[in-house]
């Protein structure tokens, strides 16, 4: 009989994210099931503009509302906080990254069989800001670092790769997904890691 | 020795803050604290676009993205789901309503003595969409049925309801809040039910 999959959704840029994974993980050592981890890049200005800040924090430029910077701001406060109590390293970026190329790394190292070396150096390293994902170079070379080939990760990245990280996102947005971490169990969704409680319930009534 | 203030920020437009409520309640009684409930009205076009449906749930007329759209689909089957859980009854709106004339309801009932029963009223029949919260009538009317002054509501939803109601905004968004349900205990904003865990772990460890 086949294990009940949970998909997860991911972005390395989302603070958030970050911080459910270590229970996302946990999910699969608790209950039998399949653990799916998918990238999805969000469009963080489609709902929070943009903008870019000095390196005293000051704003450089912007498209973004009152309304959108409380909630920027309280965004990377909360996810401090959280940081806090679990002893996690959480430097606020300058901008909004594009997480795509680090993304379609993970791509790289999952179909390589081998995800979670690589997986969590990049959420540590990104977060202590010791790691810049826009580099291709530093992806190849973390793809290396973990035990994987990252010789032809350039090739990958530059067709099969981008067209597999734009077919999930199409699939994930027919789902609903909108923003991570989400959690996918038998076509229903949950966003946020405030919602894991809710994934387990439904895991145990499977 | 003054209790300490836990103010909890609401709009009864916000179907997250209806189900918040009952555990918001629960708190106070909970702890030695002073539970002041604030209303705020948030600004869903600035976030989420707007959109209009007819009953049959047709869009009439919208500015929303298609991101916006998933999100909004997600938070109504979200709010169902949790609704669900606890009994109660969440139906979604035609249309984003104007919560001011409802929220000034509330201040008027405050400082007449016991703003609970017109509270819950409140929430309970606009969610099942058995109270136009727009029509300072009917609000009035919730004011008399809850054993509160309901003919004095028209004069001070015209002057001084509205001048604080608008102060209370302005004064919630100095805070930094942005959304709703939210709390803030000793200067420190947390945002949604899922982190009254949180809130609680603050108020135990006074």
């Amino acid at each position: 009989m086949a294990h009940l999959r949970v998909t997860h959704y991911f972005d390395y840029k989302s603070p958030y994210a970050y911080l459910a994974q270590e229970e996302t993980f946990a999910l699969a050592e608790q209950y039998a099931i399949e653990l799916d981890v998918v990238p999805y890049t969000l469009d963080i200005p489609a709902y929070l503009g943009k903008a870019e800040v000095d390196d005293r924090g000051n704003v450089v430029s912007e498209e973004r509302n009152a309304h959108q910077w409380r909630r920027v701001k309280y965004g990377y406060m909360d996810c401090r906080r959280e940081a806090q109590r679990r002893g996690l390293t959480i430097r606020g970026p300058r901008k909004l990254m594009d997480s795509s190329i680090a993304h379609i790394g993970f791509l790289y190292a999952k179909a390589q069989g081998n995800l979670r070396p690589y997986h969590d150096a990049v959420w540590e390293r990104f977060w202590k800001r010791e790691l810049d994902i826009e580099d291709a170079a530093a992806i190849a070379a973390l793809l290396d670092e973990s035990g994987l080939n990252g010789a032809d990760f350039a090739a990958y990245l530059a067709g099969p790769g981008r067209d597999e990280l734009r077919r999930l996102q199409l699939e994930a947005e027919a789902q609903g997904v909108f923003g991570v971490p989400s959690y996918l169990v038998d076509g229903e969704l949950y966003w946020g890691a405030e919602r894991l409680e809710r994934v387990r319930e439904r895991i145990q009534a499977a | 020795m003054t209790r300490p203030v836990l103010t909890h920020y609401f709009d009864y437009k916000s179907s997250y803050a209806y189900l918040a409520q009952e555990a918001t309640f629960a708190l106070a009684e909970q702890y030695d604290i002073e539970l002041v409930l604030v209303p705020y009205t948030i600004d869903i076009p600035g976030y989420l676009g707007s959109a209009r449906v007819d009953a049959a749930g047709n869009v009439l007329e919208e500015q929303r993205n298609a991101h916006q759209w998933r999100r909004v689909r997600y938070m109504y089957m979200d709010c169902r789901r949790e609704a669900n859980r606890r009994g109660l009854t969440i139906r979604g709106t035609h249309k984003i309503f104007d919560s001011a004339i409802a929220n000034i309801g509330y201040l008027h009932a405050r400082r007449q003595g016991d703003f609970r029963p017109y509270h819950d009223r409140v929430f309970e029949r606009f969610w099942k969409r058995e109270l136009d919260i727009e029509d300072p009538r009917a609000i009035a009317a919730v004011l008399d049925e809850s054993g509160l002054d309901g003919r004095g509501f028209a004069d001070f939803l015209a002057g001084p309801g509205r001048e604080e109601y608008d102060r209370l905004q302005a004064e919630a968004i100095a805070a930094g809040v942005f959304g709703i349900p939210s709390y803030v205990f000793d200067g420190e904003l947390f945002w949604g039910a899922e982190r009254l865990p949180r809130v609680r772990e603050r108020l135990m460890s006074r």
